[in-house]
């Protein structure tokens, strides 16, 4: 371009310089050069022209580019910034954290102090508690020990003596197993004796019947007399005079006859009664024995239930003697199991003891210093004292430990502390 | 033995001092049913047990039939049936009074004999007047009185007419009578 135009220059300077010349020298000659030279200027001035557009164009473009680079880097920076914006934010809020942990720990630390004093009442409490228990426990263990002893003797000796020795329950049963035969012969005699009652008022009815059927001869007889009577009286009528006395004689006869006829019915009368008395006497007597037979079987039953039920139960008996025995071995173990137990309940007296001075130890170690953050650490610290006190402790020996008053004997309810906050407290010792 | 008991077997039986008289008025007391009768001891001819008697067809139905006493057939007449009664099975109790009357003689059969006993005239009242003509009334010749106790008497005669006891139960009697006896001695 510019090469163009310097080219352009060029041939617009000579060609004026050729019609200078010229106008010396011929007009049209200059005219000519003139208008080549302008020509050659107008071409000259166009190309310079077109140059001159081209460079502007140029010149813009680098502008341009200019401004883009100079955004990029502006956009750069800025972005650089908030970077260390953010860098200095976080850094702040890690200054703030270190600072909160630095707090948290001065509080916790200030939390172990202000429960030390609690933590070491309290440790106390479970030693003194612990061997009051367990010295009671030890009595208590021995004690039951004794007695178990003394009653397991007792038991196995009254087992002992009721099975064995002349008074004994297998003595009582033998008895009874005699008795229950005598009974049961008794029975029978009973039963035979019924029998021979049976026959005999059997025989009583056979006489009876017999005695009724004589007097119904006698009855007959003296029927039959009367009529003779009565025949002797109407002959005495029909001999007139002569008949007379026979007549007597007749009515004699008549009233004989009468008199053994009452008689006989009498005695008629007195066999159906006592045939009837005897009748009754036995039937009386049958149900009487049907009772008593009744009763007898269910006494030897009863009896005999009896001496069934307690012969398996004798041998439950001598079998409950070595059960007994077995027992009061068993108690003997678990009772030095209990031994075994409290020791180590004192050994475990001992750890919460060395728990209690190593927790002194440590607590005695923690610098002043590390409360230095929390100026105001001990008011707070005394502060979730009392709420871990309020979300656990829930004894009156808890309670004691930290100072606080129950409501009275046995814990149930709710405790109020020096301060005035109250604890919650639902355990109650049995 | 005391006098009155004396006099008590007296009035009983005949020993009477107003003798002739005696006769008459004693009695042969006797059962049917509830009731006493009477008939006059001097138409008795004697009492026998009851015993075997034999039928006899085509009589009345009171005629029982006959018996043989020692010999004699005599037609028996059971009082109960002919007075109407309901009959009753007869027991060792049961009786025949044997009554003789103008040389017919006949058997009665009653439920048992009582007693002799001497009814005299004042203590016997005429029968009463509205006899129905049927039953015992027409036979009844008085209402005689013994201890408190109404006795009924009877008329002998009425009861031992013919028409009462038919002629041929005697004969018809006799012929089977032997014939029985006969069966009997060739049995």
């Amino acid at each position: 371009m510019e090469r163009r135009t310097n080219a352009a220059a060029v041939i617009s300077l000579g060609l004026a310089l050729a019609g200078a010349l010229a106008a010396f020298h011929s007009p049209a000659w200059a005219v000519v050069l003139v208008s080549t030279a302008g020509a050659a200027g107008a071409v000259t001035y166009l190309f310079a022209c077109m140059d001159m557009r081209s460079s502007e164009h140029r010149a813009g473009e680098r502008l341009t580019e200019l401004e883009a680079r100079h955004a990029e880097r502006e956009e750069a920076a800025r972005r650089s910034l908030d970077d260390l914006r953010e860098e200095g934010r976080a850094l702040r809020e890690q200054m703030r954290g270190y600072g909160e942990t630095t707090r948290a720990l001065a509080e916790a630390v200030a939390l172990i102090r202000e429960t030390a004093p609690i933590i070491e009442g309290l440790s106390r409490t479970a030693i003194e508690k612990s061997e009051r228990g367990s010295t009671s426990l030890t009595d208590d263990v021995y004690e039951i020990g004794r007695q178990s002893t003394t009653l397991s003797t007792s038991i196995t000796g009254f087992l002992t003596e009721l099975c064995t020795g002349d008074e004994s329950l297998e003595e009582r049963i033998a008895d009874m197993e005699l008795d229950l035969e005598r009974l049961s012969e008794n029975a029978a005699i009973c039963d035979r004796t019924n029998a021979s009652l049976d026959r005999s008022i059997d025989r009583i009815s056979q006489s009876v019947g017999e005695t009724s059927e004589l007097l119904g001869q006698v009855s007959d007889i003296a029927e039959r007399t009367s009529i003779l009577a009565i025949n002797a009286a109407i002959y005495a009528a029909k001999a007139g005079e002569f008949g007379k006395g026979f007549s007597v004689i007749a009515g004699e006869i008549q009233k004989l006859a009468g008199t053994a006829k009452e008689v006989a019915e009498a005695i008629g009368t007195n066999t159906v009664s006592i045939e009837r008395q005897v009748a009754d006497f036995s039937a009386q007597h049958h149900a009487l024995m049907a009772d008593s037979q009744k009763n007898l079987s269910r006494t030897i039953g009863s009896i005999h239930h009896t001496i069934t039920g307690l012969r398996p139960r004798l041998d439950r008996i001598r079998s409950s003697i070595s059960e007994a025995a077995r027992v009061s071995d068993s108690v003997t173990s678990h009772l030095s199991e209990i031994n075994m137990a409290m020791q180590q309940q004192d050994a475990i007296q001992q750890i919460v003891s060395h728990i209690s001075v190593i927790f002194d130890d440590a607590t005695a170690r923690v610098p002043e210093s590390a409360l230095a953050p929390l100026r105001e650490g001990q008011e707070r610290a005394r502060e979730l004292a009392r709420q871990i006190a309020v979300k656990h402790f829930t004894m009156e020996d808890e309670y004691l430990a930290i100072g606080a008053q129950g409501y009275g004997a046995g814990v149930a309810g709710r405790v109020v502390l020096d301060n005035g906050v109250e604890l919650g407290g639902n355990v109650t010792l049995f | 033995m005391p006098q009155d008991q004396n006099e008590q077997d007296d009035d009983l039986f005949l020993v009477d001092d107003e003798s002739g008289s005696e006769s008459e008025d004693k009695h042969l007391l006797f059962r049917l049913a509830d009731e006493e009768y009477g008939v006059p001891i001097d138409r008795v001819q004697s009492i026998e047990e009851l015993q075997r008697i034999v039928a006899v067809p085509d009589m009345p139905h009171y005629v029982r039939g006959v018996i043989n006493l020692r010999g004699t057939v005599i037609p028996v007449v059971d009082l109960r049936l002919r007075f109407g009664m309901p009959a009753r099975d007869y027991d060792d109790r049961t009786c025949i009074i044997i009554i003789e009357a103008d040389s017919r003689v006949v058997g009665f059969i009653v439920d048992t004999v009582s007693e002799v006993h001497q009814i005299p005239a004042k203590n016997i009242q005429p029968a009463p007047e509205f006899r129905s003509g049927s039953g015992s009334e027409q036979f009844v010749t008085g209402l005689g009185t013994v201890e408190g106790e109404v006795k009924i008497l009877l008329e002998i005669d009425r009861l031992m007419r013919p028409e009462e006891v038919p002629e041929q139960a005697l004969t018809l009697g006799k012929a089977q009578m032997q014939s029985t006896v006969a069966a009997g001695e060739n049995g």
